[in-house]
């Protein structure tokens, strides 16, 4: 904290986030919501970055679009979110706490204000270029929208393809194309930088033993993945380029230009997501065509993440063939486009064909990365991405530029999620001074008082141009509209969203003394935040709005019915306006945030979280079982990727019991929990004394610990010892001169039924063990028993070094474990070695077991408390795998570290960090904001039933004192499930009452006239 | 009956089945023009009374749709409008009203084409069965 004051006094409270996917995205919203003023940049035309060219995500195959829409129109809407697309930074001057980013903007030819991305341009577009977007598999305009769902829904030129015709100019009536725009330089004052600007896919035409770019039926993994996507170019099917046929036969062959150093083209590191990827894109091409087959060449089947096994295992099941084997050439059949694949399995060489081969092309840095590195004035590591540490995932050797995401390395989406918070946390600790300088607080002229007046409704019809008004007859509809009840009036817009068409309505709202707004255009998935500002502006309650959705869901998908669309339309409105009129003003009402957190579990990942929100100058009380602190990083020794485990133990300690903000309980045990997000209040049992605690926020890092083991002669010889355990040997270094034989057994009761997981950091630290016993006693032999080597991203190095220093991998299968027996010089392995087809027999002097990680004992009790929910393997369930990683259901609690699922320590400690951040979005108000659309319960109606307590998927009802349910404002989401099954209907859904759906309905049938017009 | 446009409400999530509907539309996929959609914020929300009433008030049929099964953006609230749904199609047949007038459909927001495709599926279905009896017991 110390070395920034200096900073402190003067920071600016504003932060530029290089980069609009997931991470950016991610890190621009925590700091938003916490007080802070964000640029975002991007060189995309569209918030969405990789994740939104997936069709779905492992290992739920969720919609990655459906995910994604929301987080991209959320960022959009944020007022503290300033986006600038096609904008990249140029230079970084100054010091952390006070840069000044100097961004070069390059002109879209469209005028954002202007657009309303009706897509008229492009279809008027004479010019056809490939689509990268699509992979090349199919073509765009040279004016264009980089995919449907784009945000800003904004098109733009490709000044490269465009040839000047001027025919868009000529259709845009909303005169939004400017051929002249220029690129401009803008200078921004931050005080710190997060770079976030993603990662390529390698180019495996490259590599020319696959095939790729001449045989027309080899396509990469994103071509693949843009075939399954109903967006995408072929409408989610899978077809042969050569011939447009489903094929029957599909090959993945994995790793292609990852794990692969000794090809110029190819990469040392392994690029981590592609196991899963493949896997998921087989299950979900099978899904779309069942009777394909589909086999996946690998090297290993990287599943170390959460539930990826299962995923696996599922997938197996599912019919999905796995062939662990080296590819050694793809051969193209020129009569039938068909595909020869030559593999080798056990020393063997066989040969199989395929209708199609998809590459599983391996993860490379940004093309950017060379250019944005010199700019901010950051290293890159040896495989050009940024260069960060391992316990320090998101800082950059430059103090006050954090990175996030793909551009530190090969990482799925909640890795990539995770790092978002974190370099967020990174920029609130440095900047925490200046919170809220910056943030922009809109003021609305007071609110007039309409209730119990009669409903003065005016309705607003948009033509959008001719998207509606070209199908749609508008002018009938605006006099059907004028002639329904309580509508006072009804006017025609070209562009309802137009600037001056905003303030045209202000200004009827005033003449006309309207109190009820329905605009009839597109789809309140965009537009609603924009009109609700407006009536704020004129002074109505936000919630007198209505939208009718005459374009997206009316004229552009009847085109060829204009008459029954145009009675579409006026349905829509007479139910619009019917709902308008029983709207009621809702408030959103302040209530009070408790500004400290409590942190429950002082391991690695509790430390990391406490340390960073006390740097941000909020109390924590940190509570810990153990009488110590630090946790598992207590029994590791070992330095990882050059940095020391012990070092890292003594500084973090030191820090916490010396931070003025952190309250230390050891020997404690949270036993009760009470309140809401924003204040809570607990009790602590610690030693003999009784302590209650007030905070608004929970944070749980309760670990894990190693799984005691049952076979394996553990216990019995004790020459067979534990991972931990070795890593205490090792770290003492005594005797190991003496060895002549280590043998390391992986999965050790993991990866089987019971324990159907992966604990993901055992390899990584087998292999770092390997090493470290080489180094110190050279001549010993060292074996490596293993199932699948998961070594992933960076740590693959390692996996390389210890082969070359003469570490033996074998691997062994489930089915035939190895077998231990006890000998009087050595322990004796017996294992079955599928390379050259021969039982062998070790003789150990030690042998290493990599035992599973599982949850601390106690966790479910704990989880029960907070109303976490648990998993089968007893690990905490997050709100979401993938976007949420850190929340759970329960508002204003967080999770974070191994008790979330097995990591490493740089990744508990991003974790951590990051559930800082998602907590600062709460601490960071005095108040918060409870209300409008939430569920609420007429008192006099309850009986108490329960219903409601047993629906929520949030746990937020509960039965008061009164004998009554009784539903928290601020706890509760809004999804109505509750009011839907009170069986006494004692709970209402605000603005989605019964009696407003059931209005909707019944203005859709007493408007008879327009239905048959 | 060659004539007969039925008139079908379709509760539609606003995390999904609203989304696909505006994909469907951004793909200006044709689609059955009789539908008519009322937003809701999950389709956990939908209850007896409201979807018995749009019977009442003369809809041939009624769907709700919702997220894909595990999808659903709070967590099971598509689960509970399943259930709620069957329980439904009970209550119509003992009135006599055919329960297949009435489904669950489960869509993710990027399904724009499944959108449509229900659409008209749904509608199809409706045309084949006619008016609702409830609609020809008023006229009578």
């Amino acid at each position: 904290m110390s070395e920034h004051a200096g900073v402190k006094t003067k920071a600016v409270g504003a932060v530029l986030v290089v980069g609009g996917g997931i991470a950016g995205m991610q890190a621009a919203s925590d700091l938003a919501e916490s007080g802070f003023l964000v640029y975002m940049i991007t060189f995309d035309d569209s918030l969405g970055g990789r994740m939104a060219k997936l069709d779905k995500t492992f290992p739920t195959n969720e919609c990655s679009m459906c995910l994604l829409g929301p987080k991209m129109t959320g960022s959009l809407n944020q007022v503290n979110i300033k986006l600038l697309t096609r904008a990249k930074l140029s230079n970084l001057l100054g010091q952390p706490g006070r840069f000044t980013a100097v961004v070069e903007r390059y002109p879209r030819y469209v005028d954002e204000s202007r657009c309303t991305g009706c897509g008229q341009c492009a279809e008027v577009c004479p010019v056809k270029v490939a689509d990268e977007f699509n992979g090349g598999l199919s073509q765009r305009r040279a004016i264009y929208k980089q995919f449907p769902q784009a945000v800003p829904n904004k098109f733009a030129i490709d000044k490269e393809n465009c040839i000047g015709c001027m025919k868009c100019v000529k259709v845009c009536t909303a005169k939004a194309i400017d051929h002249r725009q220029q690129p401009e330089i803008l200078e921004l004052s931050v005080g710190a930088v997060i770079l976030a600007p993603g990662f390529d896919s390698f180019d495996a035409s490259l590599l020319g033993e696959y095939g790729m770019g001449y045989y027309p039926n080899v396509v990469s993994n994103i071509q693949f993945e843009r075939m399954l996507s109903s967006t995408g170019p072929t409408g989610g099917r899978i077809y042969r380029p050569s011939d447009r046929k489903i094929p029957r036969r599909v090959a993945f062959i994995q790793c292609v230009g990852s794990r692969d150093y000794r090809n110029k083209y190819g990469a040392e590191y392994c690029s981590a997501v592609c196991c899963m990827a493949s896997v998921k894109e087989a299950v979900i091409a099978k899904e779309h065509h069942p009777e394909m087959e589909v086999t996946i060449f690998y090297l290993d089947m990287r599943a170390h993440g959460k539930n990826f096994d299962r995923y696996v295992n599922r997938a197996l099941a599912q019919g999905i063939k796995l062939q662990r084997c080296l590819i050694s050439s793809v051969k193209e059949d020129p009569a039938t486009g068909n595909l020869n694949v030559s593999y080798c399995e056990q020393g063997e060489v066989y040969t199989a064909d395929f209708d199609m081969v998809v590459l599983g092309a391996g993860v490379r840095p940004p093309g950017s990365a060379g250019q944005l590195a010199r700019s901010a004035g950051i290293e890159l590591n040896r495989y050009g991405f940024a260069r960060t540490g391992e316990f320090n995932p998101v800082e950059t050797t430059r103090p006050g530029v954090f990175a996030a995401g793909g551009f530190i390395g090969p990482r799925d989406i909640p890795e990539t999620v995770v790092n978002g918070s974190a370099a967020a946390a990174a920029a609130a600790e440095l900047l925490s001074a200046a919170r809220g300088s910056m943030e922009q607080v809109v003021r609305y002229p007071r609110e007039k008082d309409l209730q119990n007046r009669q409903p003065r409704v005016g309705v607003f019809v948009c033509c959008c141009g001719s998207n509606i008004a070209g199908v749609v007859d508008v002018p009938a509809v605006v006099k059907y509209a004028s002639s329904l009840p309580a509508v006072v009036n009804a006017w025609q817009f070209t562009y309802s969203c137009a600037q001056e068409s905003l303030q045209r309505v202000k200004e009827i709202i005033e003449q006309y003394q309207l109190n009820r707004v329905v605009v009839a255009a597109c789809s309140v998935r965009t537009h609603l935040p924009l009109f609700r500002e407006t009536l704020k502006q004129a002074g109505l309650n936000q919630y007198y709005l209505e939208m009718a959705n005459i374009r997206d869901q009316c004229s552009w998908v009847h085109r060829d019915y204009p008459r029954r669309a145009t009675a579409k339309a006026k349905d829509l409105v007479a139910m619009a306006v019917g709902k308008v009129c029983r709207n009621q003003p809702l408030h959103l009402e302040p209530v009070p945030v408790e500004q400290k957190a409590l942190v429950v579990g002082a391991g690695i990942a509790g430390m990391t979280a406490s340390l960073s929100l006390a740097d941000q100058g909020y109390g924590v009380y940190l509570v810990e079982r153990r009488p110590y602190l630090g946790g598992l990083l207590n029994r590791l020794y070992l330095p990882q990727r050059g940095e020391n485990p012990r070092d890292l133990l003594r500084q973090k300690i030191e820090a916490v019991i010396n931070h003025p903000n952190i309250t230390v309980y050891k020997e404690a045990e949270l036993t009760h929990l009470s309140g809401r997000i924003g204040s809570f209040h607990s009790t602590l049992q610690v030693g003999e004394k009784t302590v209650h605690l007030h905070h608004g926020v929970v944070i749980t890092a309760t670990g894990n610990c190693e799984a005691p083991v049952r076979g394996y002669l553990y216990g019995k010889d004790n020459r067979v010892i534990t991972r931990l355990e070795m890593e205490k040997y090792l770290g003492e270094n005594k005797n190991i001169d003496r060895l002549n034989t280590v043998v390391f057994i992986q999965c050790v009761e993991s990866r089987q039924q019971g324990r159907e997981y992966c604990s993901r950091t055992c390899c990584v630290q087998t292999v770092r063990q390997a090493l470290a016993l080489k180094e110190l006693n050279p001549g010993v032999n060292v074996y490596v028993l293993y199932r699948d080597v998961r070594t992933y991203g960076f740590m693959e190095r390692d996996y390389r070094l210890a082969r070359e220093k003469g570490v033996i991998f074998i691997n062994y299968d489930l089915d035939k474990p190895p077998v231990l027996r006890s000998g009087s010089e050595a322990v004796d392995v017996d294992v079955y070695d599928p390379a050259c087809r021969e039982e062998l027999q070790l003789a150990a002097e030690l042998v290493v077991l990599a035992t599973a990680a599982v949850p601390s004992e106690g966790v479910e009790k704990l989880a029960g408390l907070l109303k976490i929910p648990v998993n089968e393997d007893g690990f905490l369930v997050e709100t979401h795998a993938k976007l949420a990683p850190l929340d759970v259901p329960a508002p204003g609690v967080f999770i974070c570290g191994a008790a979330h699922s097995p990591q490493s320590i740089g990744e508990a400690m991003a974790q951590g960090r990051g559930a800082a951040a998602r907590a600062a979005t709460i601490l960071s108000k005095a108040h918060l904001l409870a209300g409008g659309a939430v569920a609420r319960v007429l008192p006099e109606k309850c009986a108490a039933c329960l219903t409601c307590v047993r629906v929520c998927p949030y746990g937020v009802p509960r039965i008061g004192t009164d004998n009554v349910a009784e539903i928290s404002a601020v706890q509760c989401q809004g999804c109505g499930t509750c009011a839907g099954a009170c069986p006494n209907r004692a709970i209402t859904l605000e603005h989605y009452r019964s009696e407003q759906l059931t209005e909707k309905v019944r203005a859709l049938f007493n408007g008879e006239v327009a239905s048959s017009g | 009956m060659g004539d007969f446009k039925p008139q079908i409400i379709a509760f539609c999530c606003y995390y999904c089945a609203y989304a696909a509907a505006d994909v469907a539309g951004s793909l200006r996929l044709q689609y059955a023009p009789e539908v008519r959609v009322i937003e809701i914020p999950c389709s956990g929300r939908v209850d007896p009374v409201v979807i018995l009433k749009a019977f009442e008030e003369g809809a041939d049929g009624v769907y709700v749709a919702g997220c894909l099964e595990g999808d659903c953006h709070f967590l099971k609230g598509n689960i509970r409008a399943r259930k709620r749904v069957e329980y439904i199609q009970k209550i119509l047949s003992e009135l006599g009203i055919e329960p297949e007038r009435l489904a669950m459909y489960n869509l993710s927001g990027a399904q724009g084409d499944r959108f449509a495709e229900i659409a008209d599926e749904f509608t199809a279905r409706i045309k084949k069965l006619g008016p609702s009896p409830v609609k020809v017991g008023d006229s009578l």
